[in-house]
């Protein structure tokens, strides 16, 4: 057979990982970056490649089959990959997007102390990522799906050793994700067991084949489901394991947008998109993740309402935004979730992309004037912290690009005619309005808070007066950064071009049929829309310029304190959480450590009369003894104390010791072995 | 495939158990130490497999490597807690000053 | 009739139970909760005899059949347990051990809480031991042995907030690990070259490379935890660090289940036991001679015993290696029946040593200072007494349970016709000579005298310390007078050891299943 094109996709990004990995020693600071990019373009290249064989393909599916893996009885689980419409969609996105974000990660990590380990991490990110698209059976998809989760993991606590307890809170949000992911995977791994128990198989077709002879609603399909979903909620940051999300903000910018924006956070709606076989076959599944997605988005909305983090802000949005995706695929929308989830990948990444720049651009100033004691000192009350958009304004002028970048981002995600948000967000609102009238309403809601909250960001981070002396000495980032993010912001405003209403390229590719398009409910969307940015602009238009003093006041919080604390904590799921389960864990294990141990109570049995004879015993001359002592030989001491400098009791020692055995026997065994 | 997959699995086992010796032989962090057995575990986990697809033995080998991976963890995770009991009690996590400690020689100490 | 099955599942079952229990708030005024546990644990110790017992009965029940090693199988699912003559000796060790570790430990010996894991981590350890014995295949024959090696670890790290008792710990973590991990490899081996894992059928192309080194890596692997001699490295730290009750049970069963493993899993390599018997000679020769130089100059009583073992080791060694070299059983008896003697002796000594530390008011996991021992004949009587006799016996002096089968083994090694055997036997018998040296100094400090004031300050033994010494000493004293008594368990072990390496043929003369003499557990 061929080597097809998707095990490129695959190797070129494991190649760069690989090579970083051995050389990273050797390699001064660009050449690890370029190494990585190479992989990401090439694998890009490699991807647009694999998506051309799909037409090809008979029913439009490709199998690759690589190497045998595990095969024990029925067990038989090749490693094995599948290109078909969606993965090679997904591919496309990941590798664009992932190039672009490589692209960019060069100028944001520039100076790092761990430069080439970041590139290996994110290689390794990619391939996993990719795996996991482009498996063919369960078994598969989930060495990916854990990859991804490690990579997660390692990026989010990238900057562990940073000082004043920083570090420790960022390797703390790394366990977290991990952990929460972990509940999720419990279920995954359930609903896997459930699959080959039933089907025998883990390779997709053959478990879609054996799933459609059983009725829909069969109580069977719905465990499997639920638990394919549990592992989903955990990946794609839904209620009630979204609360890793926000905290996994304390990763690199590069790894927010690639990982927790664009890309891991999808494999979730991925894994239903991949299912949907079984799903639709599920309505009880369905309805569930319909509900669960709509709560996700309004809540996902109203928290980004509140936050002052900037980065924060988007970790809420895109929670809210995967909820929009999971409702689509909840109501059956396969299509529009997708559209939604490669442009979503898009704008997200520039806005994070965007955010990045700006944090950057200040964390610079501020480095800068940590370095010239000369320039405002004393001046601030509050320790610089870059993130925060209360000491941010008026960055308008002196970022004019990484502006007009977050611009068409904002509008983008706000939904704005006719950027690609608007397309895929109408899409999504018309199927809605169509099947689950209750779901519209809701989603209409969360649309327009989205339109305000990123109004609001808009407005705090760009408009008014600097806030602080960041903020004023603030300079655009360099070229290497913002390039990225004009190729994004392009993508942004054509990306609705895939899959306009009536008839749109991404439905023909996918063979879809569905379609929903009304015009009542696309002049909805723009009226909320353009309704929740003006709001937006109302409340905090004038408040950026009224305020002469040059602090943020937030016209929100000075109305409505509580509720927004609450919504800035996530409406307190977090703690609900701390406040019951891990409560309860810390007391069981301090319930089950406090064992006070009381004196004993045995304490009087028989009495033997054995004291009286050993005394008789112990009057034995000691003396009789004595000569003994001192009878071994000079010799024998000598050699005593030989052998005794052999035992260092190091441990490295010792394992030479092994070693030396090993060596001897084998030697002695091989001799006697020769001789036979 | 060209490559002989079973000389490839015999080649990676005596690395990867070259490799763990080495590490247990010059190392002396307690967590390197124990990454060091994991790298030897993994060799007698191949081991297995190769074996095992040798002599046609795949289900045994393939049930024999789980529970080997089961019995490694566990050693990883006591070898873990006992890193962490030592940053806590000894302050570090070098095994020759911990050992130091407590070897002294036999003379230095007044019998009798 | 699954006497395995309940000798196996029993202590592990109720090894997590016990440990749940002394966590229960179940306080009374009459027993502090690891109280309980304890309790708990001998009631389990008790119930296991009692399956032991009738094992035993079963067996010896079973038609004396002249080419096959009688055996009790049962399968459990996919596990195959058999019990032979071994896995009834191997059973009848370990239960010994620990059911009077744990009488001994019921005073409170620990010197911190958590006595409930202590209780459940010893159950733990000898039902996976027992496992080991009782495993029909290699594979699972070393599931069991890495369950015992990590059961065991945790009684080793007991005191995991002293510095000394973790450094034990990591050398026995990482050596043990190491060393099961090369015997997996030699597993490997055997499956990669033979396709089988059985341990009743002897392989026929036993002297093939691969087989050779399958051999030779058993030995190494499963070598590492009885103590052979470059290997040794990380037991005198284990036995002067771990709490006393570990120590006891370790020198008494843990280290030579090591042995026990070792042998079994050679078995089916039997073609080339002359190999394996010469590698076990050598060994026990250079164990003998390591373990009485590294002895000679130790100030502390925990350590010397640690390297006295090591040289013991080495006689069962040298009796095992005659045993598998020449086929002889009664080398294998003889070597059994000092392992045996052996793993009585050390309990003792060491549980004495317990007690000397708890009449001392030290922690049980503190090492044994010589100067402590001082003055310990007047305060203590029973407990020098004990002492005496333990370390006399591991001296080799008659009337003592080890001096007789010391005499044994250096009967078989020159009865086996072997020049180097006999020569090693010769040179082993010298050395006993040198042991002296070290053993005697201890003995008479404990009758020396120490100032009054402290003598006074001594806390008496409690009688539920005094149980298990007293019983240790009888068995000292009794195999010492009627050493015929060792063979009801020595007989059948030696029969199935050496019939597992194929010789069945050349042993029809002998009792294969101890006949009549398991009546005694009707």
């Amino acid at each position: 057979m061929p080597v097809h094109p998707v095990i490129l996709v695959i190797l070129l990004p494991l190649l760069g990982m690989l090579a970083n990995l051995s050389l990273a020693h050797r390699l001064r600071e660009p050449i690890p970056g370029l190494i990585a990019i190479t992989a990401a373009g090439s694998a890009f290249f490699a991807a647009l490649w694999a998506a051309g064989t799909v037409g090809a393909a008979p029913d439009g599916v490709v199998h690759v089959h690589l190497l045998e893996w595990i095969a024990v009885g029925a067990l038989q689980v090749p490693w094995a990959l599948r290109v078909d419409a969606l993965s090679a969609a997904m591919m496309v996105m990941i590798t664009g997007v992932g190039t672009l974000i490589h692209l960019y990660a060069v100028g944001y990590m520039r100076g790092d102390s761990r430069y080439a380990r970041f590139f290996v991490y994110l290689n390794l990110f990619l391939a996993a990522m990719l795996l996991l698209i482009s498996a063919d059976n369960y078994l598969v998809l989930f060495v990916g799906w854990e990859g991804v989760g490690v990579c997660s993991y390692l990026l989010i606590g990238f900057w562990f050793d940073k000082p004043h307890g920083q570090g420790v809170k960022n390797s703390t949000a790394g366990r977290k994700a991990f952990i929460v992911n972990r509940i999720g995977d419990a279920g995954l791994l359930i609903g896997f067991g459930l699959l080959f128990w039933n089907f025998d198989s883990l390779q997709f077709d053959a478990v879609f084949a054996g799933a459609s002879l059983l009725p829909a609603g069969d109580p069977l399909l719905v465990a499997i489901t639920i638990g394919l979903l549990l592992g989903a909620l955990g990946k794609s940051a839904q209620i009630p394991l979204f609360v890793w999300l926000p905290e996994a903000m304390a990763g690199p910018t590069p790894v927010s947008a690639l990982i927790h924006a664009a890309t891991m956070v999808t494999a979730g709606v991925f894994l239903i998109l991949r299912s949907e076989v079984l799903f639709t076959l599920a309505p009880v599944s369905q309805s569930l993740i319909v509900a669960i997605g709509v709560l996700t988005a309004l809540l996902g909305a109203s928290a980004a309402v509140a936050q002052r983090d900037i980065k924060r802000t988007l970790a809420y949005s895109t929670i809210s935004q995967l909820g929009f995706m999971m409702a689509a695929v909840g109501m059956g929308a396969y299509t529009a979730a997708l559209f939604h989830l490669i442009t979503h990948a898009c704008f997200k990444a520039l806005l994070f992309l965007s955010a990045g720049s700006v944090v950057h651009a200040l964390e610079g100033a501020a480095h800068h004037a940590a370095d010239s004691p000369s320039t405002h000192a004393g001046q601030g009350d509050d320790a610089p912290f870059p993130q925060d958009m209360r000491q941010m304004g008026g960055l308008r002028r002196r970022m004019p690009l990484t502006f007009w970048t977050y611009t068409i981002g904002a509008l983008t995600l706000a939904g704005v005619a006719p950027l690609a948000g608007y397309f895929s967000k109408d899409a999504i609102l018309g199927w809605a309005a169509e099947h689950d009238p209750a779901a519209f309403l809701a989603l209409a809601a969360a649309a327009g808070l989205t339109a305000f909250y990123v109004g609001r960001q808009w407005i705090a981070v760009f408009f008014g007066a600097p806030r602080s002396t960041m903020a004023a000495s603030a300079v655009e980032s360099p070229s290497i950064m913002t390039r990225p993010l004009l190729l994004l912001a392009g993508l942004c405003l054509v990306g609705g071009a895939l899959n306009l209403p009536g008839g749109g390229a991404l439905t023909g590719w996918l063979g879809a049929e569905e379609e929903s398009f009304h015009l009542s409910v696309a002049i909805a969307s723009l009226t909320l829309a353009a309704g929740g940015l003006g709001l937006a602009i109302l409340i905090y238009g004038r408040a950026v310029h009224r305020s002469a003093d040059a602090v943020w006041r937030d016209p929100l919080e000075t109305r409505a304190e509580r509720l927004m604390k609450v919504m800035r904590q996530g409406w307190w799921i977090d703690k609900l959480y701390r406040r019951t389960f891990i409560r309860a864990f810390k007391r069981m294990g301090l319930a089950l450590k406090a064992a006070e141990e009381t004196e004993l109570v045995f304490d009087r049995l028989t009495y033997l009369g054995y004291n009286r004879l050993t005394e008789a015993l112990a009057d034995a001359d000691e003396t009789l003894f004595e000569g003994l002592e001192h009878s071994t030989t000079d010799f024998v001491q000598e050699l005593a104390g030989a052998s005794e400098r052999t035992q260092t009791g190091q441990l490295n020692w010792n394992v030479v010791g092994i070693i030396g055995g090993l060596i001897v026997v084998f030697a002695i065994v091989a001799t006697i072995g020769a001789q036979r | 495939m060209i490559i002989d997959m079973y000389a490839a699995g015999i080649a990676a086992v005596f690395g990867l158990l070259g490799i763990g010796l080495y590490g247990l032989m010059t190392l002396r962090n307690l967590i390197k130490v124990i990454l060091s057995l994991q790298i030897i575990g993994k060799a007698a986990v191949l081991a297995v497999v190769v074996a095992g697809s040798i002599s046609g033995e795949i289900a045994v080998a393939q049930s024999m490597a789980a529970s080997v991976i089961v019995a490694d963890t566990l050693v990883a995770v006591i070898g873990l807690a006992l890193a962490v009991q030592m940053q806590r009690c000894h302050g570090s996590l070098d095994l020759r000053t911990l050992s130091m400690k407590f070897h002294t020689p036999p003379e230095a100490e007044n019998g009798g | 009739m699954n006497a395995a099955a309940w000798l196996i599942s029993l202590p592990l079952a109720s090894s997590p139970l016990i440990y749940l229990v002394g966590r229960l708030p179940l306080e009374s005024r009459r027993a502090a909760r690891w109280q309980i546990a304890w309790a708990l644990s001998l009631a389990v110790l008790a119930g296991m005899w009692a399956v032991f017992a009738a094992a035993a009965r079963d067996l010896a029940a079973l038609p004396a059949a002249p080419a096959a090693v009688p055996a009790l199988t049962v399968e459990v699912g996919a596990l195959s347990l058999r019990i032979n003559g071994l896995s009834l000796f191997t059973a009848a060790l370990v239960l010994g051990i620990s059911t009077l570790t744990v009488i001994f430990s019921g005073v409170g010996v620990l010197g911190k809480g958590g006595a409930e894991k202590y209780f459940a981590m010893i159950l733990a350890t000898s039902g996976a031991m027992i496992g080991m014995a009782c495993a029909a295949d290699l594979f699972n024959l070393w599931l069991w042995f890495e369950a015992m090696m990590i059961a065991s670890l945790m009684l080793v790290a007991f005191a995991y907030d002293r510095p000394a008792a973790l450094d034990a710990a990591i050398k026995y973590l990482v050596q043990n690990v190491v060393g099961s991990l090369l015997a997996l490899m030699g597993i490997a081996l055997v499956l990669g070259s033979a396709g089988s894992l059985r341990l009743d059928a002897v392989l026929d192309e036993a002297a093939s490379p691969a087989l050779l080194a399958a051999g030779a890596l058993f030995i190494l692997g499963f070598g590492v935890k009885c103590a052979l001699v470059p290997l040794h490295t990380w037991l005198p730290d284990v036995y002067t660090h771990a709490p006393i009750g570990t120590a006891a049970l370790f020198s008494g069963a843990i280290t030579v289940s090591g042995l026990i493993a070792m042998l079994r899993a050679l078995a089916p390599l039997g073609g080339a036991a002359e190999v394996w018997g010469s590698l076990l000679l050598g060994f026990g020769g250079l164990n003998i001679v390591a373990g009485n130089l590294l002895a000679l100059r130790q100030k502390e009583l925990r350590r010397l015993l640690a390297y006295s073992s090591i040289s013991h080791i080495g006689f069962m060694l040298l009796a095992l290696g005659v045993a598998l070299y020449s086929h002889e059983t009664a080398a294998a008896q003889a070597g059994l029946f000092h392992l045996i003697n052996h793993s009585v002796m050390k309990a003792l000594a060491f549980l004495t040593i317990g007690g000397g530390l708890y009449s001392l008011g030290m922690d049980a996991d503190r090492p044994m200072p010589f100067r402590h021992l001082r003055g310990l004949g007047r305060s203590s009587p029973l407990a020098a007494l004990a002492l005496t006799l333990a370390i006399l016996s591991l001296a080799g002096l008659p009337p003592l349970a080890g001096f007789i089968s010391k005499w044994q083994v250096f009967e078989a090694g020159m009865a086996s016709g072997s020049q180097a055997a006999g020569a090693l036997t010769l040179f082993a018998a010298l050395n006993t000579l040198l042991s002296l040296a070290y053993y005697l100094p201890v003995v008479m400090l404990l009758f020396a005298d120490a100032p009054a004031d402290r003598i006074a300050m001594r806390r008496p033994l409690p009688r539920l310390m005094q149980i298990p010494l007293l019983l240790l000493l009888a068995l000292i004293l009794l195999f010492g007078i009627l050493p015929d008594l060792a063979r009801l368990l020595t007989d059948p072990a030696s029969t199935a050891l050496l019939g597992g390496f194929g010789g069945m043929d050349t042993l029809t003369n002998l009792n294969l299943n101890g006949g009549s003499l398991w009546q005694i557990f009707y």
